[in-house]
């Protein structure tokens, strides 16, 4: 999962920025409203937290900018001002949820995972692919009713396969929203965890959710709903 | 006697009034003066007549001719008589005209003087007489007093005089009627700018205009444009006044969300973490009250009308994004053309904090309705946004009115939200009020504001009324 942190304050950045990348979040951090207009339009952004106040220019019209140019990555505002003025405003323009300063991280962490699930199109925090359960909120995964011990990182790579389930996702565009750019992006690494969390999932190998397209990339099968 | 325009029209009229009687009195005194005078003077033209005509022969015998030097004296009842006689003694002549008409001439006329009045004859009839009292010489030397009484009918005379006046009030009745219809006209030309300025100022209050926009005489052109900076200064000020909150708040939350962050580290011992993190908790509410508190206007003066169904669409467009989750079906019954008159960013604030209390409360369903207010004084709409939750219970209503108290600490915001719309309301003089949804079965929170039922408030309010 790519995040984009749009937040001038460099403290509160970098701790936000931590806190989601020990999460599994690939993250991209900017103070400055061009770079951010810059980074959301040709990265490939899952979702995006934006501060209001910006010293350059307001966070609303990053948005507006975004929207204008065809980028509905979900957004989440967050503001110092708690005037739903405000609010109103930010939704208005093009974002999705808004956080109030200051807040708790828990709360941030729940309302982004809440709207990348959203954002592909799943109405209930727990996405349920045959017997396979991840619950967007806990953020835990079960299979046939019992937990699975995963990483940061497989969780991640659980959650995305799963949101796009029924869908065909590249090694490339796995690598892009997993891995941050400066990360060796070689295919073995990402074939390596797909093993991985083959075995995790599907230990006796008869459930078979993830097919390997050859050339083509991976799909999760959304099985009997 | 509120308006100028009455006030002036009153007393002019006073004016008129007093000036037509004055000079009325004035004109009938000159007139009646000057008739009367003629009546004098004729009747003296007859006195004289009749001494040139009047005979004494030398044994002192009176002889009359018997052709009048006046026609009218020989002509009965012609309303002009003459009679002569000795002082004090009977009387020697009388004019043809008056047989049988008795005249109580005066008794006594001073020797050698004249004397006049106004008497009654026998028939009833008002004349005014002329006395002479001459003394005449004889050719044989003899000196006899005799008494020349001449009388003239005040008939013509009281009849000219009403005739007259008759037409003096005609005139002047016809004159202040003139003068009053162009007075009003001119009041009502010289008083224009005056309405003009009452009925901008009307618009004003009615939230159609921010600013006296019209061009004014010099007299008030002064009054509109300090009256123009005042609001505008007021304006400015609130501006500068927000702006500055905004600061504070920014540079108070950010350290504070930092704080925050830094509680969660793992170096931070999970005990202390926690015990910090209440009290920024308690820190951030504190923050948040006091400036949500301070940043509601609650002003009027130059406050727009503001379109209460918009407000809420775009409310509940908001809560639809924010609490899509949840599947809420927010419904709103809002009238077309209902107005707030006040702060747009006032009223966003006691919608949305309502409506997000609602939405957090809610089973399935938030009701967000509006109407005009049926309580005392018109030009106030009634706001209420209601759920089917379990309500909030009476004895914390009171406490979440009026105080950033939490009701439930584990739904973020509950507190400050009721409490930040109390004070606006209470700043725009409303009232809230908690109580259950009689169809929802939750809560319902009412609150009452300035407002006005349709576009054009001014003249809907007046009606009201």
């Amino acid at each position: 999962m790519r995040l984009l942190i749009v937040e001038d304050e460099a403290n509160l950045r970098e701790s936000l920025a931590e806190q989601f990348r020990t999460a599994g979040f690939v993250v991209d951090s900017t103070g400055e409203a061009e770079e951010a207009v810059f980074l959301g339009e040709e990265y490939p952004v899952d979702v995006a937290v934006v501060d209001l106040g910006l010293p350059d220019a307001s966070g609303m019209d990053v948005i507006r900018t975004w929207r204008e140019r065809r980028r509905d990555f979900p957004v989440l505002i967050l503001t110092a001002r708690g005037r739903w003025q405000d609010k109103v405003a930010g939704l208005e323009a093009g974002a999705d949820d808004y956080l109030v300063k200051p807040f708790q991280p828990e709360e941030l962490a729940a309302r982004v995972n809440a709207l990348l699930r959203r954002a592909a199109g799943w109405a209930s925090p727990v996405l349920e692919c045959g017997d396979i359960r991840l619950d967007t909120a806990a953020q835990r995964v079960t299979v046939g009713g019992q937990p699975v011990n995963l990483t940061a990182y497989e969780y991640r790579i659980i959650e995305y396969l799963m949101l796009h389930a029924g869908q065909v996702v590249s090694k490339t565009e796995l690598s892009e929203h997993l891995y941050p750019d400066d990360d060796d992006r070689d295919s073995n690494v990402i074939e390596v965890l797909i093993g991985r969390v083959r075995r995790k999932l599907d230990p006796d190998g008869s459930r078979q959710p993830l097919e390997t397209l050859r050339g083509r990339g991976y799909r999760f099968s959304a099985g009997e709903r | 006697m509120r308006s100028i325009n009455a006030r002036m029209l009153v007393a002019a009229s006073l004016v008129l009034v007093l000036f037509f009687t004055l000079s009325g009195g004035v004109l009938d005194y000159v007139f009646r003066r000057t008739a009367e005078e003629t009546l004098r003077h004729n009747l003296q033209l007859t006195a004289y007549g009749l001494m040139s005509a009047a005979n004494v022969d030398p044994v002192g015998d009176l002889r009359m001719p018997s052709t009048m030097p006046n026609p009218r004296l020989s002509r009965r009842a012609s309303g002009l008589y003459g009679q002569i006689r000795f002082p004090g003694g009977p009387v020697l002549w009388r004019s043809p005209s008056a047989k049988g008409i008795r005249i109580p001439y005066p008794k006594h006329v001073p020797s050698g003087g004249e004397r006049t009045a106004r008497v009654e004859d026998s028939r009833g009839k008002a004349l005014y007489t002329l006395s002479y009292s001459v003394v005449w010489q004889t050719r044989s030397g003899d000196q006899i007093p005799f008494i020349f009484d001449v009388a003239e009918s005040l008939g013509p005379y009281d009849r000219q005089l009403a005739q007259f006046r008759t037409n003096l009030f005609t005139g002047f009745a016809v004159l202040t009627g003139l003068l009053l219809a162009i007075q009003a006209i001119v009041l009502r030309l010289g008083l224009r700018p005056l309405r003009r300025i009452e009925s901008d100022l009307a618009a004003m209050e009615a939230g159609r205009h921010t600013e006296l926009t019209g061009r004014y005489p010099r007299e008030l052109a002064r009054l509109a444009d300090n009256l123009n900076a005042l609001v505008r200064s007021q304006h400015a000020h609130l501006e500068r006044y927000r702006h500055s909150l905004e600061d504070l708040a920014h540079s108070l939350k950010t350290p504070l969300a930092v704080m925050t962050s830094h509680c969660n580290e793992e170096a931070m011992p999970p005990e202390l973490g926690s015990r910090l993190r209440e009290q920024i908790n308690r820190l951030q509410q504190i923050v948040d009250y006091q400036l949500q508190r301070a940043a509601a206007s609650g002003t009027r003066a130059g406050g727009k009308a503001v379109d209460v169904a918009a407000c809420a669409e775009r409310i509940r467009s908001t809560l639809g994004k924010v609490y899509r989750d949840r599947g809420l079906d927010i419904t709103l019954a809002v009238p077309e053309g209902l107005t707030f008159l006040g702060e747009e960013g006032d009223l966003l604030e006691v919608l949305g904090n309502l409506g997000d209390n609602a939405c957090k409360w809610a089973r399935g369903r938030v009701r967000i309705t509006a109407g005009r207010s049926g309580g005392t004084g018109g030009g106030r709409v009634r706001v209420s946004v209601e759920d089917d939750g379990p309500g909030i219970p009476e004895r914390h209503a009171d406490r979440l009115l009026r105080r950033g108290v939490r009701g439930d600490q584990s739904v973020q915001g509950q507190g400050i939200g009721l409490a930040v719309v109390g004070d606006i309301v209470v700043m725009y003089g409303g009232e809230v009020s908690v109580e259950r949804s009689p169809d929802l079965g939750g809560a319902r929170v009412s609150v009452t504001l300035p407002g006005a039922g349709i576009e054009d408030g001014g003249e809907k309010r007046k009606k009201n009324r």
